[in-house]
């Protein structure tokens, strides 16, 4: 069985004895998607990059550490939030003597994290309508309390489980869940389909 | 409780199907796999130097300069009561010039000998010489007296040059 094909278990006990190739076939399978969770936190594509490499680096260093009960990805999600707050830590702090720096500039840094799904057959005016959606949303995501946006992001739009959520954020299943429905009550109020405008949702019913 | 309320409402459910998480572009994941591994070679982040590291090192500084200060140039510097017995002892020093500014020369030449360095024997037998002469020119003052005397002994009536007939 060639090294790609194996198990996240198979290649972790693999790059436990020292396997690179093992170690570089699970980053291979997980880098978009640490690189997508650290720029949630960041907003920052290249800050993103640096602090998921140094999460993956960090996580071959502790393999043992790694509990073989334990899901690697959840594990590996872990790293990732907690470098990447760190990292961004690290700016915030190195921000306070950029006192010079003009702020439009320090906005246009914050980078988009979400992109429309593409569709075929939609009209430019669907094409606009749905960049809107999509900015309103971010801006809806980015006004959550830091641990529910955490939360909702894991869950709705990187896809994990519950469960999964709760071991990458070291928090129990039921905080998990109170701080989505906290998060979607917000999200909702937020995103009403007058605060939307009448176009958006319109399209939205479509 | 919290009973299925983490569940998106239909709305939200619309919203979030037409969006996902921005992937990053191929280009800029072309040497991921090789920095994380330099990372890893280089134990992770290499050295750092952040903001504790700079706290430390003004804290050892300041300890430092503490250090110095009371060790070397603390030493230097004169405590208060110090320099106020330093100040009694120079008024007793202008008491004492102002009490020799009083005292006739003579006498200050005097108590400036004996001062001086020891002389050799020449030297003193030379210093006693020279005062004999000048004592000799001027005359000390009991000679002096002596001479006064003297003269008025000779002078006075009845012992000798006396005018006859007077």
């Amino acid at each position: 069985m060639e090294i790609p094909a194996l198990s996240d278990e198979a290649l972790v006990a693999r790059a436990r004895q020292g396997n690179r190739d093992a170690f570089g076939a699970l980053v291979h399978r997980y880098q978009n998607q640490a690189v997508v969770i650290a720029q949630s936190v960041l907003k920052n594509l290249e800050l993103a990059k640096d602090a998921s490499q140094n999460a993956f680096a960090k996580a071959y260093l502790g393999l043992g550490r790694f509990r073989e009960d334990a899901k690697f990805k959840t594990w590996l999600f872990r790293i990732v939030i907690n470098e990447a707050k760190d990292v961004y830590r690290k700016e915030k702090s190195r921000g306070l003597f950029k006192f010079w720096t003009p702020r439009e500039t320090e906005e246009n840094e914050e980078e988009s994290i979400l992109e429309i799904i593409p569709s075929s057959g939609q009209s430019p005016r669907e094409a606009f309508e749905a960049q809107e959606i999509r900015t309103r949303l971010e801006s809806a995501i980015n006004e959550l309390p830091e641990r529910e946006r955490e939360v909702f992001i894991l869950r709705y739009l990187n896809g994990l489980a519950l469960s999964e959520v709760a071991e990458a954020l070291g928090i129990a299943l039921g905080t998990v869940k109170a701080h989505l429905a906290h998060g979607i009550e917000k999200l909702r109020v937020i995103l009403t389909p007058e605060k939307m405008g009448v176009q958006s949702s319109n399209a939205l019913r479509g | 409780m919290v009973m299925d309320q983490e569940k998106l409402t239909p709305e939200l459910e619309k919203l979030i199907s037409k969006v996902k998480l921005k992937e990053p572009a191929p280009k800029i994941m072309a040497n991921y796999l090789s920095e994380v591994n330099a990372k890893i070679d280089q134990g992770v982040g290499g050295p750092h130097f952040g903001f504790p590291q700079v706290t430390v090192f003004f804290v050892i500084g300041a300890a430092l300069a503490g250090f110095l200060y009371f060790f070397l140039v603390h030493p230097q510097v004169q405590p208060a009561f110090e320099i106020k017995n330093a100040s009694v002892k120079e008024d007793g020093i202008d008491q004492s010039r102002q009490m020799a500014s009083l005292i006739p020369p003579r006498i200050q030449s005097t108590a400036g000998t004996s001062t001086q360095k020891s002389l050799t024997l020449e030297e003193e037998i030379a210093v006693l010489e020279a005062s004999d002469e000048s004592a000799d020119v001027f005359g000390d003052d009991e000679a002096l007296d002596e001479l006064t005397v003297l003269d008025e002994v000779e002078l006075s009536p009845g012992l000798g040059n006396q005018t006859p007939g007077i």
